[in-house]
Formats: C-alpha cells, structure tokens, sequence
C-alpha cells in the first residue's frame, strides 16, 4: 500500500476503497500528526460543504423531528448499542452480544484516550458500526480458540471481513506488543495492525478476508513487524 | 500539536463565541436563525436530550447536509433519505461529540459526506457509473460538477481559496470532494496516475488548509 502519510487527502475525502480506508485508520492511531492532518482536511471539507448548501424539501423537517421525539439517544458513555443494531429474526447468541457490547464499549472509549483528534474518534464509531454489522450478520461464522500464555481468542466472519476479538489476554511483556496477521498461505503473510489491550482485552476489525484464511496473533516488538518473528500464540482459521 | 483546539476561523456557527446563556434572537421567515450560540453550544444542549435545541441545529445544519448529500448522489430523492438518516443519527449520538477535537460543523458534515459516498458506492447507480467511466457521459458529468460548484460557491472564502489552487488540485478535490468520486474514478476522469491523483488530493487540501486558516491556532 501507498505510505499512508500520503493518504490522508484521499482518506479525509471518502476516495479510499474499504481495504485502503481500513489501513489508513489503523495507522491514524499510531501517528498524531497524519489524525491531526485529517481532522484538519475534515475541517476543510465543512467549508466546502459550505459551498453547496441547498434549501431542503420543507417536509423534511417535520418528518426528522418527528423520528427524533421517536429515537431513543445513546447514553453519554457511548456504550449502549441500541437493540436496533440487531436486526429482527437473528437469534440473540449470549457471548456474540457480549462480545458485540464489550467491542463498542472498547471502541467508544478508546477516543478518550489514545487517539488524539476528532477524526480518530470518527473512525472509532465507523470501526464500531463495522464490528457490529458483522456482529449481527445473519451469515456470520465463529470459531474460538486459547491464546498460548492465558485467554481467548474469536474470530466471526461475515460478507468478506472479520471481527478478531480477544480477552484476558496477558500482557505481552514490556517493549512488546501484540500483533495480528492474515495468513493466506505459509508464504502470504500480511499484518493486519497491532492489537491495544484494554484490561486484557482487544478488538479489530479486518477488511478483506474469508473462507480459506487464517487470523494470528503474535508477540512482536512494538511497532510491529513486517513478518511474524515469533510462533503465533493462536491461530484461527476462518469457518 | 496534535491535541490543540481546531476550530473555524469563521463562518456560521464559531463568530465570536457569544455567551451560553444570552437571549435567543429568531428571524422569522429568514432564510436561517440568527446564532445567538456556537452550534458547539448547541450540539451539547442536543446531546442532553433537548429536542429544542435539535430543532435550532436542524434549521442551521439541514441545508448543508442536504446540499452535500445532494451534491455526491445527485438524486434528490436519495439525498433527502441520507439527509433524514444523518440527522437522526446526530441526535442520536450527539453525546459523542467533543467539541476539542473539532467543531460541531465539522463533526455533521464529516459524517455527512461519508454517509453520502458510502450510498453512491453500494448503489446500483454508482455501478452504472462505474461501468461507463472512460466514456463521453463521464466528460460531461465531470464538466457537470465542476459547473456546479462554481456557480453555487456563496461562501466568498471558500471561492477564493478554491481559484489559489492549481487547476489540476482543483478538479482532484472538487471531483472527490463534491462529486463523491473515489481517487480511482477521479485518476480516470483526469487521465492521471493513480499516485499522482493521491498527492494531488493531499497538496490540494493543504493548500485549502493553510489559505482558509483552519488549524491555526485561536
């Protein structure tokens, strides 16, 4: 992928694909500059709407205030998935809405702390409303294995992306992290970014993945590495 | 750097930061209220519930987000829906809004814009689209926006800093921008490398950054 520096116009404009958008955000989080650079070009992009303002279809107005006497706001912890998000006729599956609440509480609230601008924070919800919609994906498979070393590890898999989710994990030891892959083949290996724990727990979204791929996690130094240079502590091929 | 304070360095919403508290002043029949409050101030009100408030953001936001909406999906019927669900999902996630990291303005038409594309991508008439890039209809339709929005652009400022673009800057960021194409649809319409079409986003936005003053500092 083109050096993610350079994406931010085109991310800032909605012209990425979803895989390319998907990289972009998990390099938003490791770099300040590049989610101030964003929030900066989002700004832009509220003058330009400017530009084209129109006056809307009168009914329009009566119409949305009618559904926000009906709308139920979230709470302010942000946390809350409105039982909206599950569509009718999914059989409520205890752990996946557990494991639905945990990720959008994890997302929500990682913008308080290590993300540093308005568009991170953007990015949680997009990357919450991605998790949950594959969540509740009537299609959606799971398969759950043991992380070597303490805790568990999910990974669901709906309409070409994943849900890797992970709890208890164990700290991965000072000057290390943990870090996902996709693995294809034994020689197509790609990073799909490093995992933040949160109380031993972790979530990510991955773009571009199914049947006949695996997710991995491995100890790396932090920062990550361009290939795994330890043995995988779980490895969960995708049902 | 990173943690200071972005804010508009002008127009509607951000003028002066008025008190919280002051009389509220409606010009009936105008073509929106006068703002007695920073629409930061009015967003937080609408994040604890009070549908007064909403209804104050609705008569200074809706014409923008429907006028983006309007804009990348061209089909007025389809950017109503999108208008309707942006706003309904400012509401609804308003306490999410933090007004450090960015304006309220900025925040509505952020997800505005996205929600815009994110349609005119999964629709079957952005597949019909998809299919006749190359051809003569694309010509017009990126001589269609650009028209647009040289005929529409009110905001002074905004014009300005447009025309200190190159022109090759100014049709990658008015054709992403307003007509929701993706750096791979706009590489098509200008004829230019992908690479090239990037960069040109990124330098078109920084030069718009640093004319219009978004990011310096209060």
């Amino acid at each position: 992928m083109t050096d993610p520096h350079l994406l931010t116009g085109a991310y800032a404009l909605d012209a990425l694909d979803d895989v390319e958008r998907a990289g972009v955000e998990r390099h938003l989080r490791d770099c300040p500059e590049c989610a101030t650079e964003v929030a900066e070009f989002h700004e832009v992009g509220g003058w330009l709407a400017d530009g084209v303002a129109l006056p809307p279809p009168p009914e329009l107005k009566a119409r949305v205030l009618a559904q926000v006497r009906e709308t139920r706001q979230e709470s302010p912890a942000g946390a809350a998935p409105s039982s909206r998000r599950v569509p009718r006729g999914v059989p409520r599956r205890p752990l996946l809405v557990a494991a639905a609440a945990v990720l959008l509480a994890g997302t929500a609230s990682l913008g308080g702390l290590a993300w540093q601008s308005h568009e991170a924070a953007v990015d949680a919800r997009l990357q919450a409303s991605r998790i949950a919609s594959v969540m509740t994906d009537p299609t959606r498979t799971e398969a759950s294995a043991q992380v070597a070393g303490g805790g568990t590890a999910t990974v669901v898999s709906a309409g070409g992306s994943a849900v890797f989710a992970a709890h208890d994990l164990k700290s991965p030891g000072k000057g290390k992290t943990y870090q996902l892959w996709v693995i294809g083949a034994p020689k197509d290996i790609t990073s799909a970014g490093l995992l933040e724990l949160r109380d031993g727990d972790t979530q990510a979204w991955v773009a571009d993945v199914g049947r006949g791929k695996s997710l991995a996690v491995s100890v790396e130094p932090s920062g990550g590495s361009k290939q795994p240079t330890t043995t995988p502590v779980t490895n969960i091929p995708i049902a | 750097m990173a943690a200071r304070r972005l804010r508009w360095a002008g127009g509607q919403g951000a003028v002066g930061d008025p008190p919280a508290t002051g009389p509220r002043v409606v010009v009936a029949g105008g073509d929106a209220p006068l703002p007695t409050q920073t629409l930061d101030a009015v967003l937080e009100r609408v994040a604890r519930g009070d549908e007064a408030a909403f209804e104050e953001l609705y008569d200074r936001m809706a014409g923008t987000v429907f006028g983006l909406a309007r804009s990348v999906l061209r089909d007025p019927h389809q950017a109503e829906e999108v208008a309707q669900e942006v706003l309904l999902e400012v509401w609804r996630t308003a306490s999410r809004f933090e007004a450090a990291r960015g304006s309220a303005k900025t925040w509505i038409c952020t997800m505005a814009h996205r929600r815009a594309v994110d349609r005119v991508r999964s629709s079957q008439a952005a597949r019909a689209r998809e299919a006749t890039v190359g051809a003569a209809q694309t010509e017009r339709d990126y001589d269609v926006v650009v028209e647009r929005v040289e005929t529409r652009l009110e905001a002074e400022r905004v014009r300005h800093c447009l025309e200190g673009l190159t022109v090759r800057q100014k049709d990658a960021v008015t054709l992403a921008y307003y007509g929701g194409h993706s750096y791979a649809q706009v590489a098509t319409l200008l004829k230019l490398p992908l690479g090239t079409v990037k960069t040109r986003l990124r330098d078109g936005l920084i030069r718009l950054r640093d004319c219009l003053g978004v990011g310096s500092d209060d």
